[in-house]
């Protein structure tokens, strides 16, 4: 099971991807009672991104969703409890990262620090390049800005012009 | 006509049927006393010297009474008429006397009137007065609240116009600052930062945090 979670969290990057899918498997925890004789993939149709949809349907077929609605339930619920223990890594960084970039970032993560993680991006150019990191209740600031601030007043004239 | 002009009437009347009736008496004992021959034959006719003196009679006692009744019934008229002018002197006095007095009702009743009237008239233009007050407040409210708001209106739009006038400007003088800081980093690291440096200076945080947090 843990390898189907495992697999399943691969498409989570950000806090919002993560946010997206807590909601999803809240909307199945809704729909596994009713209809039953339908799949459940069908009866989302519409409701969920597609392509969870189709993940859905492959992991129905494939019988790793159980048949039975108590048991889907249970399935969607563990899911859930999975995500939720997922850690956090608040990146404060000065430009806005590409897609490719998020995804370096968490495989960095995966290969370097051998766990999944979920990054909650926030955008601020005021910190000149680098990033702030929080993470499990630790701060880091590695900013650019703050290596200038380590700078002399003389230092920081430059060409004339003056930056405070 | 009084009781007393009547009763002199009656006593001449009394006196002229007395005469009548003593002719009347003497007539028919002069006829008694006629022949036998004569006797048998009743006349109830009156003698030829009878009548005229009955005439002439009757009219010296008509000519002798009508004076005196004249002047009785003048004395009568004029007692009774100054009675009743007496009567009427009085009852004009004591009619002039009610016209007084209910002259003085009437006035007294139209003062009251009046002062009733006056009362109610001051009480109208009160009421009206305060009506016209109310509704006068009500429209000094009325434009003080219009004219508030407008001026709130007013404010709160300026204070919108501010707010985004800062947000602007202060915009403006954050991208100084960035232009400013880009300008100020590149001196520092040599070089202006583009999209890979950025990336780049991600890593080496999380190189660095690594070490010390994860």
């Amino acid at each position: 099971m843990k390898e189907v979670f495992e697999e399943l969290v691969k498409k989570i990057i950000t806090k919002e991807d993560f946010l997206l899918f807590i909601e999803e498997i809240n909307l199945l925890e809704q729909v596994v009672f009713k209809n039953i004789e339908v799949p459940l993939w069908k009866r989302v149709k519409g409701k969920v991104r597609e392509e969870f949809r189709n993940e859905l349907q492959k992991l129905e077929k494939e019988g790793v969703i159980p048949a039975s609605p108590n048991q889907q339930f249970s399935f969607f619920d563990e899911l859930k409890n999975y995500l939720q223990k997922i850690p956090q890594v608040k990146l404060e960084i000065a430009f806005e990262p590409s897609e490719d970039f998020l995804l370096r970032i968490k495989k960095w993560f995966k290969e370097e620090n051998h766990q999944e993680v979920i990054l909650d991006i926030t955008v601020n150019p005021k910190i000149v390049g680098g990033a702030i990191i929080e993470y499990q209740g630790y701060f880091r600031d590695f900013s650019l800005v703050k290596e200038m601030d380590k700078l002399t007043p003389h230092q920081i004239l430059v060409g004339g012009k003056h930056y405070e | 006509m009084d009781n007393q002009t009547f009763f002199i009437i009656s006593i001449s009347l009394g006196v002229f049927a007395a005469i009548v009736i003593i002719l009347f008496g003497l007539d028919i004992y002069y006829l008694a006393k006629k022949p036998k021959e004569e006797k048998g034959i009743l006349s109830l006719k009156f003698s030829e010297k009878f009548l005229p003196e009955l005439e002439k009679l009757i009219s010296q006692e008509i000519k002798r009474a009508i004076p005196e009744i004249n002047q009785k019934v003048t004395n009568e008229a004029i007692e009774y008429y100054k009675k009743q002018m007496a009567i009427f002197s009085q009852e004009a006095e004591n009619k002039m006397a009610d016209w007084d007095q209910i002259t003085k009702k009437e006035i007294l009743k139209f003062s009251n009137i009046y002062s009733q009237a006056e009362d109610l008239i001051l009480q109208a233009a009160k009421n009206k007065a305060g009506e016209l007050g109310k509704g006068l407040d009500e429209k000094i409210d009325r434009i003080c609240q219009s004219v508030t708001e407008t001026i709130n209106q007013k404010i709160a739009q300026t204070e919108k116009n501010i707010e985004d006038y800062k947000k602007e400007k202060l915009k403006e003088v954050d991208q100084k600052i960035y232009q400013i800081i880009g300008e100020v980093a590149k001196k520092t690291i040599g070089k202006a930062i583009d999209i890979s440096d950025h990336e780049k200076l991600v890593i080496e945080a999380l190189e660095k945090a690594k070490k010390e947090i994860f």
